[in-house]
């Protein structure tokens, strides 16, 4: 556990109070990110991100998968949140499983919520066949606010994710997939719909956006949104009592917020692919 | 697009980069540092110490640093660390455990301090011996979680770090800001309590742990009786102020520290002036490409 001492607690009260934080950041603004794609060869996608001192790594495997007759979907998505021990004393003995399912529950609520694969292109045969993604997210340190960070490189991950071209054939009621060979037949995912994750903390009578451990410890409540890139929000989840007043003002914050995130993510990982 | 950008400064991002060597190129070009597994050049029959291994023939390095040698005796001296402690250090401490007539105090190093109740300051500052009812009260002193300041009285056998709070300067902390770095970086010198030009007080741990507050106890009498009540009298406006002073003390010396740069009063303020001189908010100094641009000014403009 984080530990803060009561004198601290109280400076950053004082501090928060006067519209700063200790680090210098204003109420609503992002950690500097670090943004990395292609780190796993093996992978059919993959990203690290570094948000402050926090930092994961996700690997996405693509396969196809038979499906129930009853569903209409192209894809199901799978995720699976690994806290590694030694990135936190917080996640030693069981506490990782409850981290764990915290995170990935958040993660297939807002996955599900958005309607992410509504691609033409990943259609292979309803009620039969479908791909089937599986994220795998391990967190590699801490720094506050693991799930905007997951988030952001899940969709990241995603975005640079490869599916290989299938040739479907039918014959008699069966039907026979082919994969291409040629590993350049790929086509990238699309990932416009992909939500991403805001956090804020509540520290006084102030929310605070992406906060630090620190201000994670100190905080009566939090606030997590998942927005994706319309501003449509797809997922909220929250803890203590929060001001209906000022969640009001949050929301014009979030979309806004949200919206720039995304972009920058985008141009980012444009940047990386062509240089 | 490119307008939008500069307006809204609430997200940065980049992908990562090679990070500039952050050693000193006179340190690592030279001959004496060493990787772990490295050979250590020596004669023979050598004495190994500190951070070393024979293997087979071979005398090899166990950590990352400075070989030193001392006559027939080699031992390499790591570069990151835990703190190492030694008698008469000032060190900044975090309470872990109350236990009976004695505090554990987290301290960075392998083994967390103790600081004995008998190793404190009564409040009054009567001498007496500590009674059942002064151990009761332990909690009122130091809770678990407080930051502490105190110096380090003894280094027992086992390596067991004792330390005292038997100064007026020792003590709780309050009213500021704490960071930790790296403890080689901060070097043992006869002044570790530091009033800076720019109104803000710092401790520097030996320890690595540093503490950044505005003591509102200066601007009054030294009286002793004052000193123990100090009064709130300032406006809220200057208070802001020296708040923002303290988190661009704090975000100076997170640059010094990413670095690998000594932390002194003297190299923290010229990170401070110089993001002043460029006008730099504090709000943008810790991101990357400008906390690039403010080390490589300050190394042009002055050999650190």
């Amino acid at each position: 556990m984080f530990a803060v001492s009561k004198a601290e607690r109280s400076y950053l009260l004082e501090t928060v109070e006067t519209g700063t934080r200790l680090d210098g950041r204003s109420l609503y603004e992002y950690r500097p990110i670090s943004l990395q794609v292609g780190v796993l060869p093996s992978a059919s996608g993959s990203s690290r991100l570094r948000l402050g001192e926090t930092e994961v790594l996700v690997g996405v495997k693509v396969e196809v998968g038979e499906t129930a007759e009853s569903s209409t979907e192209n894809v199901h998505i799978y995720f699976t949140v690994e806290c590694s021990g030694s990135a936190s004393a917080d996640f030693l003995g069981r506490e990782a499983e409850n981290w764990s399912s915290e995170l990935q529950k958040a993660l297939e609520s807002a996955y599900s919520a958005a309607s992410v694969f509504d691609d033409e292109r990943l259609k292979l045969v309803p009620g039969k066949f479908c791909w089937v993604f599986k994220v795998d997210i391990l967190v590699l340190d801490t720094g506050g606010n693991m799930l905007d960070a997951i988030g952001m490189a899940t969709r990241t991950a995603l975005s640079t994710t490869l599916i290989p071209r299938v040739n479907i054939q039918q014959s008699e009621g069966t039907f026979e997939l082919e994969i291409d060979d040629n590993p350049s037949a790929c086509d990238n995912l699309k990932v416009e719909g992909a939500p991403i994750f805001l956090t804020f903390s509540l520290i006084g009578s102030h929310f605070v956006l992406d906060p630090s451990v620190q201000e994670e410890t100190c905080s009566r409540g939090r606030l997590s949104v998942a927005v994706d890139a319309n501003g449509d929000i797809c997922y909220v989840c929250s803890f203590g009592l929060l001001d209906a007043v000022e969640l009001a003002r949050l929301l014009t914050i979030m979309k806004k917020t949200g919206k720039v995130l995304l972009d920058r993510l985008d141009e980012c990982v444009r940047n990386g692919n062509s240089s | 697009m490119d307008k939008q950008k500069t307006q809204d400064a609430s997200v940065f991002v980049r992908s990562f980069e090679q990070q500039e060597a952050t050693l000193a190129p006179s340190v690592a070009k030279s001959s004496q540092f060493v990787a772990p597994g490295d050979d250590i050049l020596s004669q023979e029959n050598v004495v190994r110490g500190h951070g070393t291994m024979v293997q087979g023939t071979r005398l090899t390095s166990t950590v990352a640093g400075l070989v030193e040698r001392v006559n027939k005796l080699v031992a390499v001296l790591p570069i990151r660390a835990r703190y190492s402690a030694e008698v008469g250090d000032v060190v900044v401490g975090r309470i872990r455990d109350v236990v009976s007539r004695r505090w554990k105090v987290d301290v960075n190093s392998r083994q967390d301090a103790v600081l004995l109740l008998s190793a404190v300051n009564l409040p009054g500052g009567v001498q007496r011996r500590r009674t059942y009812e002064d151990e009761l009260k332990m909690r009122e002193f130091y809770d678990q979680d407080d930051l502490i300041s105190a110096e380090v009285q003894e280094l027992k056998q086992d390596g067991l770090i004792m330390l005292h709070t038997r100064s007026l300067k020792y003590g709780k902390l309050e009213n500021g800001i704490f960071i930790s770095v790296t403890a080689q970086l901060v070097k043992r010198s006869k002044k570790h309590f530091h009033h800076l030009p720019c109104g803000i007080d710092i401790i520097l741990g030996n320890n690595g742990y540093v503490w950044i507050y505005i003591d509102e106890t200066t601007a009054y009498a030294e009286d002793e009786e004052e000193r123990t009540f100090p009064e709130k009298k300032k406006s809220a406006k200057s208070n802001i102020d020296q708040t923002l002073s303290a988190i661009r003390i704090r975000n100076s010396i997170y640059i010094l520290d990413l670095y690998f740069l000594s932390i002194q009063p003297e190299t923290i303020m010229l990170i401070y002036e110089q993001t002043i001189q460029k006008e730099i908010p504090v709000q943008h100094m810790l991101r990357p490409d400008i906390m690039n641009d403010i080390y490589r000014r300050v190394m042009n403009t002055k050999e650190m």
